[in-house]
């Protein structure tokens, strides 16, 4: 699972390098980001511009790493595709995670909220 | 948009893993349809989210076992049947799930999973189940734009 990183600020900027995060990558997904948030990373963007489609597990994934940050830190995400952003309001997510734009959008949210 | 009736149909091995060929599978049987990807995205994920139970719960990840899974379209609907011999989806999973729109979404009681029934209801317009005496057989027909 390829993420790319960027620091700006107090921020790191995630980015998952795979078109489709399905349940067969969800838990490695996972697993790379949590191994960012170990690393002491608590304001995250990620930045979903390189990824077509996701299915639950996916969501799952993003539910999981949201929960492990609650009350430590901000998990923002931005770029979602017109497919994705219908399915996290079909499923209400829209309402539990800070969905943004673009990068600029979710590094102002993350100001915000710090 | 082409008229003509055309099916395909391929036999795929119970682990996560193959998820990724059949939504391949899926997008290369209607490209010849032309559909928007506005069209094709809630059939993939409805695909994705069955194959996904049967690999999980049918088959327990059961690398020795197989699903089919048959694509066909006649101009009016695309139809794709998933057929397994693994542990039947239960009765009360096979309807639509009842979803509370006000329900609260408190994170520390949010659950991590169980949204895949409600993708593959919400994905196409007709979901069929059909418990077998050897075979399972799970239908979801989307009509063309």
């Amino acid at each position: 699972m390829k993420l790319e990183t960027e620091k700006i600020e107090n921020a790191l900027l995630v980015t998952p390098v795979v078109r489709r995060l399905d349940a067969s990558v969800a838990l490695r997904f996972k697993e790379a980001v949590t191994a960012v948030i170990q690393q002491g990373e608590t304001q995250l963007v990620l930045d979903f511009s390189r990824v077509d489609f996701i299915d639950s597990s996916c969501l799952g994934a993003l539910i999981s790493l949201l929960k492990s940050l609650s009350g430590k830190g901000q998990l923002v995400l931005c770029s979602l595709n017109g497919n994705i952003k219908a399915m996290f309001a079909l499923t209400r997510m829209d309402r539990v995670f800070t969905l943004c734009s673009d990068r600029s959008e979710a590094l102002a949210a993350i100001k915000r909220g710090s | 948009m082409s008229q003509h009736h055309q099916e395909k149909e391929l036999r795929l091995p119970a682990t996560i893993n193959s998820l990724t060929t059949l939504g391949i599978a899926l997008r290369q049987f209607l490209a010849a349809l032309q559909v928007k990807e506005t069209w094709i995205y809630p059939l993939d994920l409805a695909l994705c989210e069955a194959a996904s139970n049967i690999i999980r719960h049918g088959y327990h990840n059961d690398a020795s076992a197989h699903y089919r899974v048959h694509f066909s379209h006649d101009g009016r609907a695309v139809t794709v049947s998933l057929f397994d011999s693994g542990v039947p989806v239960p009765e009360d999973k096979r309807q639509p799930p009842v979803i509370d729109p006000d329900a609260p979404l408190d994170l520390a009681s949010l659950s991590e999973g169980g949204r895949g029934m409600q993708l593959i209801f919400s994905g196409v317009d007709r979901v069929s189940y059909r418990q077998g005496e050897d075979e399972n057989q799970l239908t979801l027909i989307k009509a063309l734009p």
